[in-house]
């Protein structure tokens, strides 16, 4: 029988549909009985999926200097 | 900000090559980000940015010779892995005492259990329980976004190609230079990071 701790241990490899069959089982029959793992699993997909929708505001900008600087190269390299 | 999208390598590769700066600029705004998370992950922080120019300058000049046997994302993360693990050659230890994949590993998860192996404190339910609905809030936004900031950079790196960029396993793997079996360790503890910051901001 699995604990939560395991549960909660696989979570990611069980969302990811990576476990072998029969501790995907043991899974599926926790969770049939247990609402605190459900809930747990639950979360940590919606955390995944948001993770996803976070490429729409993700920015790490390279500097203005930098930008610029990268612009002369390829200029340099490109403009015939 | 909304990142623009960038166009598919099929259209963005010819105008490259045509000199379209616009193109250019939209291609440095997308991948630096995810080239420093790459960078960081192999030599630590402190001279990522460097790596990340000296790799853009790299892939300028080879971009005529890119043989398209993967997305132009994959061959200019590689360039940067490249860029980064040779200068962590030549440098050796000198640069920093850190080892970003020691001190991820060593790291255990935010979950408490007791001793019988039973939540010790029990997930509740959350009031945002969609990913709209998270990430039309300000500060959930904003509190996931300082979580990944948090995460060791090793773990930053491979949730943020994984999840954020949706890049396979393999392809992560080869480029962060790690084994698979520490990568999906690396990505769990990560989610689950991340998972604690949201609830703990959905308590308040």
């Amino acid at each position: 029988m699995l604990h939560c701790k395991d549960v909660a241990e696989k979570a990611s490899a069980y969302i990811d549909n990576e476990l072998p069959i029969r501790t995907r089982l043991s899974m599926k029959m926790h969770l049939f009985i247990c609402y605190k793992c459900q809930r747990y699993i639950k979360q940590l997909k919606i955390t995944i999926l948001s993770l996803a929708g976070l490429q729409n505001y993700q920015t790490d900008l390279p500097s203005e200097s930098v930008s610029k600087e990268l612009l002369d190269a390829f200029r340099k390299k490109y403009n015939t | 900000m909304v990142q623009h999208d960038l166009p598919d390598d099929d259209t963005l590769i010819p105008l490259l090559l045509a000199n379209d700066e616009q193109a250019f600029i939209q291609l440095v705004n997308a991948y630096h980000g995810i080239m420093k998370h790459v960078a960081r992950a192999i030599i630590g922080d402190s001279i990522a940015e460097e790596v990340v120019q000296e790799a853009w300058m790299a892939a300028i000049k080879a971009l005529p010779k890119f043989e398209r046997r993967s997305s132009l994302k994959t061959w200019i993360l590689r360039i940067v892995s490249n860029s980064a693990k040779s200068r962590l050659r030549h440098e050796a230890r000198s640069i920093s005492s850190e080892d970003p994949l020691r001190d991820a590993l060593a790291q255990s998860g935010p979950e408490q259990f007791n001793s019988n192996g039973s939540w010790y404190s029990n997930p509740i339910a959350w009031h945002a329980d969609t990913p709209d609905a998270l990430l039309s809030s300000d500060e959930l936004r904003k509190c996931i976004n300082n979580a990944l900031n948090e995460l060791p950079p090793v773990q930053q790196a491979v949730i943020t190609l994984r999840d954020t960029q949706g890049m396979d396993m393999e392809t992560i793997c080869n480029i962060l230079d790690i084994s698979e079996s520490n990568s999906r360790v690396l990505l769990h503890r990560a989610r689950a990071f991340i998972r604690n910051a949201i609830d703990k901001q959905q308590r308040i």
